[in-house]
């Protein structure tokens, strides 16, 4: 046995903090274990547990760049209705928001929005109001777009109050990640071609 | 054999009392709080330039019109409360002190207040105290603004659970040379540090925790195809928003690509058995550096792996940090004369 310092805690200070060491160690295991896709057995632990989780900040999934995939970002115009210039802006933008932590943040508020999208915000091609198609379409958005619909009204509510504007429209832009043998042909990674854009919808200033 | 005769309840006993040795070795050793001063300084420094660049946008983000309003802040985590299974019904856990401020006068108090905490916790000034109040901050910080948040929040907050729970101030801080200065004047010396059981539970559980970070890291990486076809670290260079230096060049170098692809996926998954042994712990340490000092040159996240690596260091030996720190500062790299050295690796039987 290597020789360790002795501690000098008593019988019935270990229990106690083994059992809080324990609850700890096992809430940092199970929130990432319980992270979607997870079994019934990982949701039951969480579900457990969640009091602890949400309390100290554990309700991670730590799946860091897992799927590399498309960035995502958000155009928006803000209209005057006394006739000034309409004010056009994207998020994130290199040059306005240094340094590159505030780059950051901002360039997170798009991503989360985007990843908060459970169905997409225009309805699909061809599916005209009224058509079964149409009608599906927005049963589905209405349900399991709630939180993005919640954050693009905050996003564009903090515009409309920032600039006192009239109106506010969000776009969201994908830009996708040209392969190896694209680049290797001449592709830059800010190629247009690779951009697409969807209107994510126009917010009216309260009255 | 004298074995063959041991009794199953024999066996089942001494494997209990070994497994309860093993626990308290692991957990109630006191250990020299060096590897906890040093990650108390980086993480500290860590929190406040996080916080102090929300200065630049603290209407925008903690305001009553910020980007992701107080309302949207806490549906953001209703939701997570609404999982199949749960027993606690649609009620959150989550809190702020920021969620009492329904003023920029209130927001501003409660930032400034935060940044001198977080220069405390630096310097280790009031450590204690800045600890546990640099923690309860870090989280409001973090609950307040869900959909700006990225991986560096979540270490910045288990860092500063961390140096809650031990005893930060320890060494390294003004705490100390304050305490060695007042006995000086009484005519009395103090070590430069005394071993802490505190400062092991509070290495231990960042330890475990990057343990986790990584391996589920590791894992999430195994579910798509790129992590497998090693075009992996293409999808993050080929990132324009994330691009902060061009990598596009190994497009030239596929096999470099794949090749560093598939370290960080191994690297991950591994960590959390090789990060222990004595002979392998040097080496995934070695690997950590170059990983996280890409991400934050080529990916733009300098805060984000900055930040990893200070985790990293919790699995420094005190040993390791005095030596290094003495040689940096020219001074004594020898332990405090009182510090039996305990043996992590060995305590744990694995190297």
């Amino acid at each position: 046995m290597p020789p360790v310092a002795a501690t000098n805690w008593s019988v019935r200070r270990r229990a106690i903090v083994s059992a809080f060491v324990a609850l700890h160690v096992t809430a940092v295991f199970v929130a990432p274990f319980a992270w979607p896709p997870s079994s019934a057995l990982g949701e039951r632990a969480r579900a457990v547990l969640r009091p602890y989780i949400e309390a100290t900040e554990l309700n991670h999934g730590y799946r860091f760049f897992n799927i590399p995939g498309p960035s995502h970002l958000v155009r928006y115009r803000v209209d005057f209705a006394d006739g000034r210039r309409p004010i056009d802006g994207i998020l994130p933008h290199r040059q306005e928001h240094w340094p590159r932590l505030r780059y950051h943040r901002h360039f997170m508020l798009t991503e989360s929005l985007e990843s908060s999208y459970q169905v997409l915000p225009q309805p699909p091609e061809g599916a005209a109001p009224g058509s079964a198609l149409y009608e599906e379409w927005k049963r589905a958005r209405e349900e399991l777009n709630r939180m993005a619909d919640i954050y693009t009204r905050s996003y564009a509510e903090h515009l409309l109050a920032r600039h006192g504007g009239s109106k506010v429209t969000l776009w969201g832009q994908e830009r996708g990640l040209p392969s190896i043998a694209e680049v290797q042909s001449g592709v830059k990674l800010g190629d247009p071609r690779y951009l697409r854009e969807t209107k994510l919808g126009e917010w009216e200033a309260r009255k | 054999m004298t074995d063959a005769a041991v009794s199953p309840f024999d066996f089942l006993e001494r494997t209990a009392r070994s497994a309860l040795a093993g626990w308290n070795r692991f957990w109630f050793t006191a250990v020299d709080p060096a590897t906890l001063g040093l990650v108390r300084i980086f993480g500290g420094a860590m929190l406040l330039y996080t916080h102090l660049v929300w200065t630049l946008d603290l209407a925008a983000f903690f305001g009553p019109n910020s980007w992701v309003s107080p309302y949207a802040a806490r549906q953001a985590y209703v939701g997570s409360a609404e999982m199949p299974g749960d027993l606690y019904g649609n009620v959150s856990f989550v809190w702020s002190v920021f969620y009492l401020a329904d003023t920029m006068e209130a927001v501003w108090a409660i930032h400034i207040v935060a940044l001198a905490v977080f220069a405390l916790l630096t310097l280790g000034l009031f450590t204690r105290a800045a600890a546990i109040l640099g923690w309860v901050l870090a989280v409001s910080y973090v609950h307040r603004t869900p959909g700006a948040l990225f991986g560096l929040d979540q270490i910045n907050t288990m860092l500063a659970f961390a140096l809650m729970i031990g005893p930060s101030g320890a060494c390294y801080s003004l705490d100390s040379w304050l305490r060695r200065r007042k006995a000086a004047a009484q005519g009395t010396s103090l070590p430069a540090c005394i071993p802490s059981v505190g400062a092991n539970l509070a290495v231990r559980l960042v330890q475990l925790h990057m343990c986790v970070i990584y391996m589920y890291a590791g894992f999430g990486k195994l579910v798509g195809e790129a992590w497998w076809n090693g075009t992996g670290l293409w999808g993050a260079v080929a990132n324009l928003e994330y691009q902060s230096l061009d990598a596009t060049w190994l497009a030239w170098w596929p096999m470099l690509g794949a090749f560093m692809s598939h370290v960080t996926v191994y690297w991950e998954i591994y960590y959390p058995v090789l990060i222990w042994p004595r002979a392998t712990r040097p080496w995934m340490l070695l690997v950590a550096i170059p990983l996280h000092l890409g991400i934050a040159m080529f990916m733009g996240m300098i805060t984000f792996g900055l930040a990893m690596l200070i985790g990293n260091l919790a699995f420094v030996r005190p040993e390791t940090t005095r030596a290094v720190l003495g040689w940096l500062f020219r001074r004594s790299a020898r332990p405090p004369a009182t510090l039996a050295q305990p043996d992590h690796h060995r305590s744990l039987h694995v190297g």
